[in-house]
């Protein structure tokens, strides 16, 4: 019996420094960030981005849309894509053989002609149908080919780019009309950078006309809240801070810019994978950064692109297996940069935190929560175990929500009103309690689902937020 | 004292109430720093208020000063220094946008009376963040005090504060700082060349007769790129000759495009001989841009090289090949067109089919 306490008590306490370990590296990638957000803050304050259209230096850029059955929004979206403010670029709209109306919607909107056409790289995709370009606007062209998924129509919109920069977006994104300027700035300021990340913030809630944002707002879902917590978290402080380290192992496909020769370097997206925008990246540092350890996958902390988010449980919970699934996918693919020294940061450090933080993560906190409650239950932990264990699972993630809300109030502010702030400590509070564990157990079953042999990608309903 | 209690706490109770209390007092810690948070967020709001008064009561002043014959010392008299600041972030966008006798008018703002005192005590303090917003005022407001200190400056080991004293110089056309900002951006690695061009930029084309100077015994190849390309900004002429000469001898393949650029801007159909060789360059990049420049230089004599660069191995090569030929070929079209239309499955004609029908599509 004895045995069996010093066994469920070795266990408990590795779960127990599991869960410590996660949120203290959290709470140090928010601080790490926090700093590099301000220094960047301090350095675009002053640096009249609009200033690139009197250069002969800036670079063009290709905006590549992939759209499959976007027909509510496909419009709206270019029209606002369209008034982005750069010198030049070209608009790529990739219609993934939708079977709804978004190719007539397009005819209808921007007199659009057919075009003969031959793709300027061989990157793998699906086979275009036609090709057409706008008499309207000259820099706006149409793609229409047999739906092969996000990476293949990707791919198929960089064989007919122009420029030698790619930005990839979702078509039902919006951007800040600035955002071609400040993602541009990291490939002017260093020529080593082959891929920028931009950060992804949450619409719902947020008041958008003809696809621009007009007043930044919360949504009344406290789902939708607690996401805006955890992109806060995760995705802006996470990631910046990986970024100190020349860490990104992934940049949100909802809005990211690569130079093209790195992406026709390495084949272009990996068609049919569930992590497009995680893979991509992990190849670039496997196949480019081992050949040449200068360059840079970077991430600038500017608030860019706004995407909506699930508000419910159906829609978000297929959201996060899929994303555990892609996570999963990308390891797997690329499982010999752990603890690979060849790598640097990457295979040593960013990598196995991936590994066992993202990927094993679910297993463990769940096993953990379960192995705990029932160990408690036959009396096999103490008191004073129980309640580290539930303080450093629970109460340590309360802590790293609301710095991640503290640090968002310190460097952008962007949630105007003090309500706001108010309820998004809120949000980090309660994320804490329910919501956390249930996108683990999302997250788990994901993984189960990987295992087992599922790994579509699901479905993905959106409600829109065209006004 | 809070290492004493820890040392009690760790004799006096097991590892794991330490732990939980810990984490209990980490979150007291954050629910003070929720509460500070706060605080500063109604302070901020407080303080945007003030700002939002200041701009409308400043908005009017500014435009009649603009208008009428006020001294720009009175008009400052009326601010307290402690909101300087504010003033110099509203006239931003004015210093931005105004040119001519209202800019000259809107410097004096800041040349003439304590604004200038005050931006050169920013300017000499060891704050980047003061440096940065002294400097960048003063370079707008082209403020001649200045350019001894923003020289200093240039000798930064702060990345932030070498730019922004740079940007500084280079609005104030001071043309001595040129050759200090080549010599000081050495220093930081990962000051690219595009930063450089755009600080550079910010010149007029004075800067242009003493680059010109350098460049016939510069040898550092980044150098003689950056140079040529402001050659191209400010339209440079007189620099042809020698860009040409450079340029045959350069092995920097980014000299060479900058040179080919250059010469396709200035149209200086001199450049036509010597991209007679490299229209067929081992660099795509070369080839590319020499189809380019010949599209601007139009010497139909290259018609035939360029015919052979539509079967080159680059798409891009191929495709700036048929556009090329239908700028400088009279009555090209067609014979392209009969080309393109005639050979369905060669790649060539391909792209000169594309070339067409996105030429239909834009007339």
């Amino acid at each position: 019996m004895e045995i069996i306490k010093y066994i469920v008590f070795g266990f408990n306490t590795l779960i127990l420094l599991y869960f410590l370990a996660v949120c203290s590296i959290y709470i140090t990638l928010n601080i790490i960030a926090f700093f590099k957000m301000s220094k960047y803050n301090r350095t675009i304050k002053y640096l009249d981005l609009k200033r690139v259209f009197k250069l002969t230096n800036y670079k063009p850029i290709s905006v590549i849309v992939p759209a499959y059955n976007e027909e509510n929004g496909i419009v709206e979206s270019i029209k606002s894509l369209l008034q982005l403010e750069y010198p030049d670029f070209q608009l790529v709209i990739v219609n993934d053989g939708s079977n709804d109306n978004t190719l007539q919607k397009l005819f209808e909107n921007f007199s659009i002609r057919q075009v003969s056409f031959t793709p300027f790289y061989k990157l793998k995709s699906q086979p275009i149908r036609s090709v057409y370009m706008s008499s309207e606007y000259p820099n706006l062209i149409v793609i229409d080919k047999v739906n092969g998924g996000k990476a293949d129509a990707i791919n198929a919109g960089i064989n007919l780019a122009k420029s030698p920069l790619i930005t990839v977006i979702d078509a039902d994104s919006v951007l800040e009309r600035d955002c071609l300027l400040k993602i541009v700035r990291p490939f002017m300021d260093d020529e080593n950078v082959i891929a920028v990340g931009g950060t992804i913030r949450i619409a719902n809630g947020c008041n958008i006309l003809h696809g621009n944002i007009l007043n930044v707002g919360l949504s009344k879902s406290w789902l939708a809240r607690f996401q805006v917590v955890e992109y806060l978290r995760a995705f802006l402080f996470g990631r910046n801070g990986f970024d100190v380290l020349n860490g990104i192992l992934i940049i949100s496909g909802a809005f990211s810019c690569f130079s093209r020769d790195a992406l026709i370097k390495i084949d272009g997206y990996r068609a049919g994978c569930i992590g497009e925008d995680m893979e991509i990246i992990v190849r670039m540092h496997r196949k480019l950064r081992r050949e040449n350890p200068k360059l840079r996958i970077t991430f600038i902390p500017d608030p860019v692109c706004w995407t909506e988010a699930p508000e419910t449980f159906k829609v978000l919970r297929s959201q996060r297996m899929r994303w555990q699934k892609g996570t999963v996918d990308s390891i797997l693919l690329h499982k010999n940069l752990f603890m690979n020294p060849a790598y640097g940061w990457i295979g040593m450090l960013v990598f196995p935190y991936f590994a066992l933080f993202e990927m094993l993560g679910p297993v463990i906190e769940i096993f953990g929560y379960f192995f705990f409650i029932f160990s408690f239950a036959l009396g096999f932990v103490t008191i004073s175990f129980a309640v580290a264990f539930l303080t450093t699972a629970i109460l340590y993630g309360v802590v790293l929500s609301v710095l991640s809300v503290i640090l968002e109030e310190l460097s952008f502010q962007r949630y105007p009103k003090l309500s706001q702030l108010l309820s998004l400590i809120a949000a980090a509070f309660l994320e804490n309690f329910g919501y956390r564990q249930l996108t683990t157990w999302w997250r788990f079953r994901g993984m189960v689902e990987y295992f087992t042999g599922k790994r579509h990608w699901g479905k993905m309903e959106k409600k829109g937020f065209v006004k | 004292m809070f290492i004493y209690l820890g040392v009690f706490l760790v004799i006096h109770i097991d590892i794991f109430s330490f732990l939980a209390l810990t984490i209990f007092a980490l979150l007291i810690i954050t629910y003070i720093l929720v509460i500070q948070v706060v605080l500063l967020r109604l302070l901020h709001g407080y303080q945007t208020k003030q700002e939002q008064k200041f701009f409308a009561v400043w908005e009017e002043r500014i435009f009649n000063y603009l208008e009428g014959d006020e001294k720009p010392q009175t008009l400052i008299k009326k601010i307290r220094r402690g909101k300087y600041i504010y003033l110099l972030r509203y006239l931003r966008e004015f210093f931005l946008m105004l040119k001519g006798d209202d800019f000259a008018k809107l410097s004096s703002l800041i040349n003439e009376t304590k604004l200038q005192p005050f931006l050169l005590s920013y300017l000499q303090s060891g704050s980047p963040r003061k440096i940065n917003e002294a400097a960048y005022f003063l370079g707008l407001a082209k403020s001649e005090a200045s350019k001894r200190l923003l020289r200093k400056k240039l000798r930064s080991e702060n990345a932030s504060v070498f730019l922004s004293s740079a940007l500084a110089l280079a609005r104030l056309n001071d043309i001595d700082a040129v050759f200090d900002i080549f010599r000081n951006a050495r220093h930081f690695k990962f000051i690219s060349k595009d930063s450089l061009l755009a600080i550079l930029s910010e010149y007029t084309d004075d800067v242009c007769k003493p680059l010109f100077q350098n460049l016939k015994r510069e040898k550092n190849v980044l150098i003689q790129s950056i140079t040529i390309t402001l050659f191209r900004h400010f339209k440079f002429y007189q620099a042809g000759e020698m860009v040409l000469k450079i340029m045959v001898y350069s092995p920097s393949k980014d000299v060479i495009i900058e040179s080919i650029k250059f010469f396709s801007t200035i149209e200086l159909f001199e450049a036509s001989t010597a991209l007679r060789s490299l229209i067929t360059h081992p660099k795509a990049e070369i080839r590319s841009e020499v189809l380019k420049a010949l599209a601007v230089l139009g010497d139909e004599s290259f018609e035939q090289r360029i015919w052979d660069r539509m079967y080159d191995s680059e798409y891009e090569v191929q495709y700036n090949a048929v556009i090329t030929l239908m700028k400088i070929i009279p009555g090209s079209e067609e014979k392209i067109s009969r080309f393109a239309y005639g050979n369905l499955k060669d790649r060539a004609a391909a792209i000169a089919r594309m070339v067409l029908s996105e030429r239909n599509i834009k007339n």
